[in-house]
């Protein structure tokens, strides 16, 4: 098992539209087409409002876009909310932004995992019931799973959705912002164990975030998004350092303008850019 | 205010009219053979089915709807069992009656609700407020019937100083107004209590306050009008209660209005004349729904912007 | 339409406004004993009264009440038949109490399951639902009662069903609000792309979250239940002679109030003080399970 493969062909994705179309349609997503190698991570930046949380969402199956195809190991999704789509969902999971708005306040989190693989009828209770411990352990909860999720910090309510996920064996997991809402410190931890387990288990990642510095240290390649569009793509190290488009250069200089100058200049540049 | 939310107000209220409309019908078609139903029953078999062919009941179902909308459009109500007269007719002399039960009945709602709650909440946490509050439960889950029976029984039976049914004078109509208006007083005055501290407490009243403004003056120019907006709301929909509570009090009071009409008319299966009560208390119900929309929308602008409302 | 916000906890026998005692006061727990002994007495019907409801004695008709110089083998007096007014009113409570009960569980489910439809469905079925919803509550539901009543008879059965759709449409509107707000970008999303079957998720994670406030609707919604049954019985459109309810009491006591009004206002001070406890206990309750839900039902 190597991890998963994920093609998307010219996805567009496009939101509203008014009645009678009275004001045009927001292009969440407008012509994108990727790869995602197996045994990968693909990090898809960009700033708010790029659109990459809805190609994350398009991406792993639980959004249709309004034209273009996904391929999930040279196969296309079953219809949303079908009985083959539920079973396909042992083969993509999503790692969210909020992790407390992820999980269930009132159950357990042992309990959570459980019910996942439950879901998919994934051995018995007790064998169940050992493989939560198996895999709290494997994130660095071990013992808590009698914890609800208020008393768990934010660093460890991710670990808690990481091992729910984990537990369905998936081939590809896309994370939409996981660690942003974490501190500094406990994101390097949630990164770390992202690359541990995407080692030990040959998982594809595809991980999106509008913070550089986070998608340079996992990424093996990068796409940088920008209203609904990429606009350059590569090896990740060869992006960061030599970026040959203008946006990924701006994006790049992350540092906000020192001066009204600077900041024209960029304004500048994009306006150059768009025209 | 927005045309637009004028626009969706109308619409609202004619979708509920047509809904009532359906129901009605709907209801009469389930319950037999409408036109038999519906007229008198010495009618001679001929006239039968001439009415049968004016209202289409050899027609499809569609086209039956559209024939009785037409005629209910036409003011056709059907006949009335007891004397063959024009449902519409008596209904509609039994009106005056209930407006006047009604306008006192809501008055005293009013009055008496909104007067309590503002007490309760200016002497909040005194005898006075636990007193209003006491006096506002009571109301709310006292039985408007028990409550009438209870007030006939003392003050026509026992202590003679007011008529014990019947209409006539206004010592005939303190009784009823009073039961009909009490229940709803209650909640009036709880709303309008809660409401009132909400506003009491909010910083422009500090302000009032720190401007050497009289208590009293500050009271009824800054928060009672400001109290007042949802309250406006709450004694709208209150009507439904008094019409609810009109049948009730009628009938305890034999007050010879709509209420004790549509009583009897249910007892006897006066069919054409329970339509007629229906449709007429949903025509009512809606323009007055109407009518707070409006004046709410008037006096809370921010509303009225807001057009559509969520959820 | 009930709005309940600040005034129950003063009622619920706080001391001072913004200071919660640990248990409830001396009024809940007279409410709660009342209610006790109603549902004791609603069980124990059979146990308890003295005589059949229907066990006529015309030599003994209108005896007063013992203490007002009746006789003690009939507590609370005869009615006009000679009936013993006290084993009617222990059954007619009985009626009464079952009627409301079994009212409201029709009410909580139908109106739940619909709004559930309305949230899960969304689209057109929506719109369908809530345009009944808003018709339902700008019409006085005695009205409606009494149309259905008037088109299609009277038979027991009928009218529980009738009576207990009492306030769905409150259920519906409370239960779609609340399952869209769980259903957004929210886990009930997240636990649905686990592959989670979507009913499964309905009824292990947003059915027990919503709970709570569906039992707050149901004890705001009884006392309304109750006062509906008797309102219709004592008018003669409810409940039928020979079965008996505390609304026909009083409706047959009526007749009787010049000379034996002890027929009718013992039922209706049941009726009272029943409703009474109900809201003052639903109240104290209800600020127990969340002191900061707003129960408005506009």
């Amino acid at each position: 098992m190597s991890g998963g493969e994920l093609v998307l062909t010219d996805i567009v994705r496009l939101y509203g539209g008014g009645w009678f179309g009275r004001h045009a349609p927001v292009r969440a997503v407008d012509g994108v087409s990727l790869r995602l190698e197996p045994g990968k991570t693909l990090g898809i930046v960009g700033e708010s409002g790029s659109g990459k949380s809805t190609l994350g969402r398009i991406a792993a199956g639980i959004e249709v876009p309004t034209s273009g195809r996904v391929l999930l190991n040279g196969k296309p999704y079953a219809p949303m909310g079908s009985a083959a789509w539920r079973r396909e969902r042992a083969s993509i999971q999503v790692i969210w932004q909020d992790p407390s708005r992820a999980l269930d306040p009132r159950m357990p989190i042992g309990g959570q995992i459980e019910e996942a693989m439950a879901a998919h009828r994934m051995l018995d209770r007790a064998g169940r019931l050992a493989r939560v411990g198996e895999l709290l352990e494997l994130v660095g909860l071990g013992g808590l799973g009698h914890r609800y999720v208020h008393q768990l910090s934010g660093g460890q309510q991710q670990r808690a959705v990481i091992a729910r996920a984990l537990s369905l064996a998936p081939q590809i997991v896309v994370c939409d912002e996981a660690v942003s809402a974490l501190d500094v410190s406990v994101q390097a931890q949630i990164i770390n164990l992202l690359n541990d387990l995407k080692a030990r288990f040959a998982i594809s990642y595809l991980f999106i975030s509008h913070d550089l510095g986070v998608v340079r240290h996992i990424s093996d390649s990068v796409a940088v998004m920008r209203e609904g569009r990429i606009v350059e793509t590569g090896d990740a190290q060869a992006v960061f350092s030599a970026p040959r488009h203008p946006y990924t250069k701006a994006l790049l200089a992350a540092v906000p303008a020192a001066t009204p100058a600077e900041r024209r200049a960029r304004e500048a540049l994009s306006r150059m850019e768009t025209a | 205010m927005r045309a637009s939310f004028l626009l969706s107000k109308v619409l609202r209220g004619l979708v509920t009219l047509l809904l009532a409309v359906t129901f009605a019908f709907l209801v009469l078609r389930v319950s037999g053979d409408p036109v038999t139903l519906m007229l008198p029953d010495d009618t001679p078999p001929d006239i039968i089915e001439r009415y049968r062919e004016i209202y289409g009941l050899d027609r499809t179902l569609p086209e039956q709807y559209l024939r009785y909308v037409g005629g209910l459009l036409n003011g056709d109500f059907g006949y009335s069992f007891r004397d063959g007269r024009p449902a519409l007719d008596v209904v509609l002399e039994r009106v005056p009656q209930t407006l006047v039960l009604g306008t006192a009945g809501f008055l005293i709602t009013s009055l008496v609700g909104i007067g309590a709650g503002i007490v309760a909440a200016l002497k909040r946490g005194t005898p006075v407020d636990l007193a209003a509050m006491g006096f506002a439960v009571f109301g709310h889950s006292m039985p408007n019937f028990f409550f009438g029976i209870v007030m006939i029984l003392l003050f026509a039976m026992t202590w003679r100083v007011l008529p014990s049914s019947g209409t006539g004078s206004f010592a005939h109509l303190i009784m009823p107004a009073v039961t009909l208006g009490i229940g709803g007083a209650g909640s009036i005055a709880r709303f309008t209590r809660s409401s009132m501290l909400e506003v009491l407490h909010q910083p422009f009243m500090r302000t009032a306050r720190a401007k050497g403004l009289k208590p009293a003056r500050r009271v009824i120019l800054h928060a009672v009008p400001n109290a007042a907006i949802p309250v406006i709301t709450v004694l709208g929909l209150r009507l439904g209660g008094i019409v609810a509570g009109a049948v009730v009090v009628e009938t305890v009071f034999a007050w010879p209005g709509v209420g004790q009409l549509l009583v009897t008319a249910v007892a006897q299966r006066d069919l054409a004349v329970v339509q007629t009560i229906v449709l007429l208390v949903a025509l009512t119900m809606v323009l007055v729904n109407f009518l707070v929309d409006v004046v709410y929308g008037w006096l809370d602008p921010r509303m009225a912007r807001a057009g559509k409302e969520t959820a | 339409m009930s709005v309940e916000l600040e005034a129950p906890a003063v009622l619920a026998g706080e001391r001072a406004p913004g200071r919660r005692s640990g248990g409830p006061g001396i009024v809940i727990w007279l409410c709660l004993g009342w209610l006790a002994l109603v549902v004791l007495v609603a069980i124990f019907a059979d146990l308890l009264a003295p005589y059949a409801y229907t066990e006529q004695s015309l030599l003994n008709r209108l005896k007063p009440p013992a203490p007002l110089g009746g006789d003690w083998a009939y507590p609370l007096g005869t009615d006009g038949l000679g009936r013993d007014v006290l084993s009617r009113l222990i059954y007619a409570t009985r009626m009464s109490v079952v009627i409301a009960l079994a009212g409201s569980l029709i009410g909580a489910t139908v109106g739940t399951l619909i709004g559930f439809a309305a949230a899960h469905f969304r689209g057109w079925v929506e719109d369908v639902i809530m345009v009944l919803v808003d018709f339902q509550a700008s019409m006085p539901f005695l009205i409606i009662v009494l149309a259905v009543l008037a088109f299609l008879g009277n038979s027991l059965e009928l009218f529980l069903v009738i009576v207990g759709l009492h306030g769905w449409e409150t259920y519906a509107r409370v239960t779609r609000g609340l399952v869209l707000q769980a259903n957004g970008q929210n886990y009930a999303f997240a636990i649905r792309t686990l592959g989670v079957h979507p009913v499964q998720v309905y009824l292990r994670h947003i059915l027990p979250n919503i709970l709570s406030v569906l039992i707050v609707q149901v004890t705001l919604n009884f006392p309304d239940l109750i006062l509906l049954e008797t309102s219709l019985s004592f008018l003669g459109l409810g409940i039928q002679p020979p079965q008996t309810s505390l609304g026909l009491m009083l409706g047959e006591g009526r007749s009787y109030l010049a000379t034996a009004w002890w027929m009718g206002v013992p039922a209706g001070i049941v009726i009272f003080l029943t409703t009474l406890s109900i809201s003052l206990a639903g109240d104290w309750l209800r600020d127990r399970l969340d002191p900061t839900l707003k129960t408005a039902d506009h």
